[in-house]
């Protein structure tokens, strides 16, 4: 079961997780760990405030997690169980101990620049934060190829300030 | 054996077949903290500035942050130039004759699910608000934020959506490259000469 954890890249895609019930955010990708596809559950290390950790911890008895002591997660918009964080587990399962189990089928995810509804042309649409921030990282590299270049200059100049002094 | 932190556990059998362990220590919420995404920016925007705007009343998902440009602020709104469908533009025009909008036109928008207004996109409006027409523009009133960062949901009301200008960056950089541009013209000049002076004394 652990061979079927796929993990997150270090170039995530921002996104957000959200109650299928009443669509308060329950966690994101910030704290995505991986999923879990025979559990058809999401693993996270850290969830949202919008997620309440149950006060009494539950045995399992079922055959996929026999054994298992977990807490159930609910939304506290809807107060609908959404997962469960597991604190025993036996060796197999030692994966996903201490984290946020969401059932994938309580949950609906958005991907944050994936709104696609727009009046204005791209023509004429200001500067938005995303585009902001590409051109903040142009204006660093003209800055550093700006800086090696003025080096340059100054080098260039004392060098020619010598030579004519000799001459 | 079956607790970790060894905290006293006691065992009850309910209904659906599962053994219940209360513990009267464990806080009811458990946030964890995630410090490892801490640095990281998503397309180039920082983690603090990842937010998602929400229907106040239902929740619906209507954009978020990285779709957010400048203005909105002086409206007591949150001005975005792409939202989702779950944002319906009304095709009637609204004109106001009091409030900030006094003599503007534009158009309601609302939100699919439950109908509740969230927001107007300006069709003409006075010089002041003139760069916030055909953008979509959200009361802060009625939606709220999640925000990536600090894992919580607060209304948008809570928050400042004053993006800075790259005005100032751009300026310095333009002086520095004339004075770049004007150094090498000197330099240029300095060259010239001593190739002449060469010349003439060979």
């Amino acid at each position: 079961m652990a061979g079927e954890l796929s993990t997150v890249g270090p170039e995530h895609i921002p996104m957000v997780f959200l109650c299928c019930g009443c669509g308060m955010v329950l966690a994101d990708s910030c704290g995505l760990v991986g999923n879990e596809l025979q559990d058809e559950v999401a693993l996270f290390s850290a969830v949202s405030s919008n997620v309440s950790v149950g006060t009494e911890q539950k045995l399992s008895k079922t055959s996929t997690d026999f054994g298992c002591l977990f807490e159930e997660l609910t939304c506290r918009g809807c107060s609908k169980i959404i997962g469960r964080i597991y604190r025993c587990t036996p060796k197999v399962l030692d994966f996903k101990r201490d984290l946020f189990c969401l059932d994938i089928d309580s949950i609906e995810s958005y991907v944050l620049g994936s709104a696609e509804q727009q009046i204005i042309s791209e023509k004429e649409a200001p500067i938005s934060l995303e585009s902001r921030a590409a051109l903040q990282q142009e204006i660093e590299k003209i800055k550093t190829v700006l800086s090696a270049l003025e080096t340059n200059l100054s080098v260039t100049e004392a060098k020619l300030s010598s030579f004519e002094k000799k001459s | 054996m079956l607790c970790r932190d060894k905290r006293k556990v006691r065992c009850v059998e309910d209904v659906c077949g599962l053994t219940a362990v209360c513990n009267p220590v464990r806080e009811r919420c458990e946030i964890l903290s995630n410090s490892s995404f801490d640095s990281t920016t998503c397309r180039g925007v920082g983690l603090d500035e990842l937010v998602v705007f929400q229907c106040r009343q239902c929740n619906a998902v209507l954009g978020d942050s990285l779709q957010l440009c400048r203005g909105g602020e002086q409206l007591g709104a949150v001005s975005c130039i792409r939202v989702t469908d779950e944002v319906v533009c009304e095709d009637c025009l609204v004109i106001d004759y009091e409030g900030p909008l006094n003599g503007c036109s534009y158009h309601v928008l609302h939100c699919r699910s439950c109908t509740m207004k969230v927001g107007f996109s300006l069709f003409s409006a006075f010089a002041s608000v003139a760069h916030l027409r055909e953008l979509f523009c959200f009361l802060k009133q009625n939606i709220s934020c999640y925000i990536l960062k600090t894992k919580t949901t607060v209304p948008a009301s809570d928050l400042n959506f004053d993006i800075s200008s790259l005005q100032e960056d751009i300026d310095k950089l333009k002086q520095r490259l004339v004075k770049a541009h004007n150094s090498m013209e000197l330099l240029t000049q300095r060259l010239e000469e001593l190739i002449i002076s060469r010349t003439e004394a060979a």
